[in-house]
């Protein structure tokens, strides 16, 4: 792989993560009350 | 799917292999080759395939009667319990990854995944999953007893078994968000220069929406689980009612993953069907931009429907219907699909080796699943049926006839690609037929069990259900014993029998992964080819 | 290993086959070999199974029409028979038909589910309302208005013990038979309210087509009209732990002037059995009741002979802990459960002559019998730790 494609390769990831994490975090903040069932 | 053709197929990189290719146990826990990786998740989910399948014949053997006969209630709940957790995370799921790891790159002309070290990692938590699941029943108070679905306040009556649980399921959970994210950047940015989206396999484009799917969903799971660890032992109290929480929060929060997850588990299968069905009918897969879209429509409408899984938790009537609805949506696009396929196979040439017994039996099963999914989204017909054998009938209908068989098409159409040898065609068909005969017989009765009211996850039942049970017990164990020619088979093209297999194993197979070598070298499109 | 498998299987069977040549279709139950949903004697029951069959014969027409195709492509589009493959693989006007012709037929089936739904949904103005509320492992119900306004008791099944594990011929009610049904008069609208102490349970009867899930702090409610008078069984819907298929319910619907003497006959009961926690009982009548109650309601884990299930459910024979020390710390358990495991709280299920009948009995059975303090609990001693 040239590093070119490393570098993309790694910022789709990041990006990717980024909305994993975001996920998470959302469905704490739902289920704390932050609207409720 | 689109017809590829290849301008430049690189010479196999036969001499370099023993310079870069490990041997012995280095070769296997320090794999970063997506084909070993890819072996290694298919061999690990059909163990946990035959581990789920003896947890199903355990129960079965309790239901053959009414009464109990060999295991307490208790132990009972745990086989019914793990049996779906196992099948779920320890095979459906790491197989249809083993499927992506071999194949996608193959197919897009990349030379590897885009993260292969991480690949490695995903694969490596996998067995730790497993024994974190397995070694939950030897806990004090046994294995998780609450259902697949864990619902609280009961998940938070159980004892540490439950908490093994809950670890699995992080760390399977781990190991499916890093291989949706390997997943999608792969296909996103290594496709070989010429192919375009809209010229990829299905196979590629189902995988890289379940990809999307799983980032979705995988995290929520996550969040779900944890808060029935904390509510179990750091004092929280999301479920607890007594304490100001809400037990149907948790059914939210779990179908909100649980419905989109079911999606996770056929989306891939459809797309092994969408290049099984074109290879064998000779003819271009019909409407390609339309199964797209489809799958697209699927994938987002699986959000908007979760909690027809709940129209029994007492929903005010503007939820029910709603999700009503929008569920009974979601047959829209899956009937385009079937059409599709049926249409592809109209005025073809077709011929009938064992994937395409199985894609054909997959149609066939999947559809009647299908059916019985449209009768259990109205909700009034659901009310009586919720929570009974009916709705076991239909899962398994869509679970096994679907995503299992799919996965059967897929094996037999790409073992020749991977182990370079023509398996045993006779002995392919007689497991089609086997399974396909024997799965009905254990299935389709529970239709009728389900209709006329027994309800589901009993270890005993009133004694006029007793004949459907016994006939579901006979089937079972027929299914079961019938998987391990599948097993004998591929072990025997694995260790080199059977007739040499050519690059393209068979007459009307397309795309880049026929351009290589069977099997396919250790290494393939260290050069990208470059597409038409 | 095998050869045991088959002795056991044959075994099996031959029960299985002694069971099947007794059965016999059970009473406001399924049938046997029950193929299809109960007709039911509610008219909601009734549009149910009319709106299944309707929706299974147009899945039937379309499943013949797909694989009608699909099956004469297999026979005639063979390579066998020298087909050569065609090369259409799209056409916008078939692909626009075959996804608007189903979203049709979708809204055709979706307008008599939504009336049904509504219908279903639809509690108000109800002639009887009942609070049911679902228990590891029983059913508690209690009149909140008529006639039986202030009955209450439990549902416990009454299936013996000796047929489940199959010592003894199974009756046509295995399994769906109970101590003391629920009681309705006919043609009235009953409104079923309900609620849970400990986990989700489900309160299904299909002969009326009602399930409605009991959640734990939380009132759901459900309703219906039955038609013809009879007794009618269900089971719980929701997994609940270990006796979830041991819960069942019965539902005896009577004429309106039953129903008002069998109210009339609850009442006078009630008044009558009222339990006294201010008098003394002595250790006979305590160990006796007890004896009872503990039948009723702690055998399931702890096991008749109190020896429970080691690791899980911790025995009351020779227990040190609790039973074999001061009585405070049993009678607070009983009260209160141990949250975090399956030991309920009895305190709202109970009465203080009921859990101090059931205390002393375990301080005088088994081997405790002679051991430890406070081998006599009176009511008083539970009402003032309550």
């Amino acid at each position: 792989m040239t590093p070119e494609q490393r570098r993309k390769n790694r910022n789709t990831a990041l990006a990717l993560v980024v909305f994993v994490i975001a996920v998470i975090a959302w469905s704490f903040w739902r289920a704390s009350g932050g609207v409720g069932s | 799917m689109s017809s590829v053709t290849a301008d430049h197929v690189p010479a196999i990189q036969g001499h370099e292999d023993h310079h870069h290719k490990p041997h012995g146990w280095r070769r296997w826990l320090f794999a970063t080759n997506h084909k070993d990786i890819g072996t290694m998740y298919l061999i690990f989910s059909f163990c946990m395939l035959l581990e789920g399948g003896v947890l199903a014949l355990l129960l079965r053997t309790e239901l053959f009667s009414p009464g109990l006969q060999f295991f307490r209630p208790e132990l009972f709940n745990q086989f019914t319990t793990m049996h779906g957790l196992i099948m779920i995370f320890g095979a459906i799921m790491p197989a249809f990854v083993g499927f992506a790891n071999w194949m996608i790159p193959l197919q897009i002309g990349a030379s590897d995944m885009a993260f292969a070290r991480m690949n490695n990692f995903s694969f490596w938590l996998l067995p730790i999953g497993a024994i974190l699941f397995t070694v939950s029943f030897f806990m004090p108070g046994g294995a998780n007893a609450a259902g697949w679905t864990m619902y609280a306040p009961l998940s938070l009556q159980m004892g540490p078994g439950m908490d093994f649980n809950i670890f699995a399921v992080h760390i399977l959970g781990a190991s499916s968000i890093m291989g949706a994210i390997n997943i999608i950047v792969t296909v996103l940015n290594m496709r070989a220069p010429g192919m375009t989206l809209m010229k990829m396999p299905m196979f590629c484009w189902t995988w890289l929406i379940t990809a999307y799917l799983l980032l979705a969903i995988m995290p929520v799971l996550a969040a779900a689980v944890t808060m029935l660890l904390t509510d179990r032992h750091f004092g929280t109290a999301f479920f607890n009612a007594a304490a100001g929480g809400d037990p149907v929060l948790y059914q939210h929060v779990f179908w909100f993953f649980g419905h989109p997850e079911v999606y996770v588990m056929i989306l891939p299968a459809f797309g092994i069907i969408s290049q099984v069905v074109p290879a064998f009918a000779r003819k271009r897969l019909f409407g390609y931009a339309s199964m797209v879209y489809a799958t697209a429509a699927i994938a987002i409408l699986s959000f908007l429907v979760w909690a027809h899984h709940m129209f029994a938790t007492g929903m005010p009537i503007t939820g029910q219907l709603y999700f009503m609805y929008a569920t009974m949506l979601i047959s829209i696009p899956t009937g385009v699909k079937v059409f599709n396929w049926v249409a592809t196979m109209w005025r073809g040439s077709l011929t009938f080796e064992t994937p395409m017994l199985f894609a054909v039996g997959f149609i066939f099963v999947f559809v009647i699943g299908g059916f019985t999914g449209l009768i259990v989204a109205v909700a009034p017909i659901d009310i009586q049926v919720h929570d009974t054998y009916y709705v076991i009938a239909h899962f398994h209908y869509v679970m096994v006839a679907g995503s299992l068989f799919g996965m059967y098409a897929g094996a037999y159409y790409w073992l020749p690609k991977w182990t370079g040898r023509m398996y045993d065609e006779k002995l392919g068909k007689l497991h089609f037929w086997s399974s396909m005969i024997s799965f009905n017989i254990t299935f389709f009765p529970m239709h009728f069990l389900g209709l006329a009211g027994m309800p589901r996850r009993y270890a005993d039942y009133a004694a006029q259900f007793t004949d459907f049970n016994v006939i579901a017990t006979i089937g079972a164990f027929w299914f079961g014993i019938s998987q391990l020619i599948f097993l004998y088979l591929a072990v025997r093209a694995w260790t080199g029998h059977g007739e040499p297999a050519a690059a393209k194993s068979w007459e009307g197979a397309e795309g880049l992964e026929w351009t290589v070598p069977s099997p396919a070298p250790f290494h393939t499109f260290v050069t990208p080819p470059v597409v038409k | 290993m095998k050869k045991l498998r088959g002795v056991l299987g044959t075994g099996a069977l031959l029960m299985a086959g002694a069971a099947m040549a007794q059965v016999e279709d059970m009473p406001g139950g399924p049938r046997v070999n029950q193929l299809n949903l109960h007709e039911g004697v509610t008219q909601i029951a009734q549009d149910v199974a009319w709106l299944h069959w309707m929706i299974m014969i147009i899945c039937l027409v379309i499943f013949v029409g797909v694989f009608g195709v699909m099956f004469y492509s297999i026979a005639m589009h063979r390579k066998s028979r020298g087909a050569v493959p065609a090369k259409f693989h799209e056409h916008v006007g078939i692909e626009i038909a075959w996804t608007v012709i189903p979203f049709i037929i979708i809204i055709a089936m979706a307008l008599p589910a939504t009336k049904l739904m509504v219908a279903m949904k639809d509690t108000s103005n109800a002639d009887l309302t009942v609070k049911v509320t679902g228990y590891q492992w029983k059913w508690g119900y209690e009149y909140v208005d008529g006639p039986a306004q202030g009955v209450q008791f439990l549902s416990n099944l009454a299936t013996p013990r000796a047929q489940i594990e199959g010592t003894e011929p199974r009756s046509n009610t295995y399994l769906m038979e109970v101590d003391k049904p629920l009681v309705v008069p006919v043609d009235k609208k009953v409104r079923i309210v309900l609620t849970s102490t400990d986990v989700i349970h489900s309160w299904m009867v299909p002969e009326f087509g009602v399930k409605q899930d009991a959640m734990p702090g939380f009132l759901r409610d459900t309703w219906f009209r039955a038609e013809k008078v009879g007794t009618y069984r269900g089971q719980c819907a929701e997994l609940c732990g270990k006796d979830h298929a041991f819960m069942p319910i019965v539902v005896n619907v009577v004429s309106q002037a039953d129903y008002e003497k069998w109210s009339a006959e609850q009442q006078k009961v009630l008044a009558s059995a009222a339990d006294d926690p201010n008098k003394k009982y002595t250790s006979q009548e305590l160990v006796t009741r007890g004896q009872q109650v503990y039948t009723a309601n702690c055998v399931a884990c702890h096991q008749a002979n109190g020896k429970g299930l080691p690791g899980t459910f911790p025995a009351l024979d020779a227990n040190e802990k609790f039973v074999l020390a001061p009585m405070k710390d049993q009678i607070l358990t009983v009260l209160n459960g141990h949250p975090g495991t399956a030991m309920a709280a009895f305190r709202d299920q109970l009465n203080d002559v009921e859990i101090a009948s059931v205390v002393t009995y375990t301080r005088n059975a088994w081997s405790n019998a002679g051991k430890g303090p406070d081998p006599v609990v009176q009511p008083a001693d539970v009402k003032a730790l309550r």
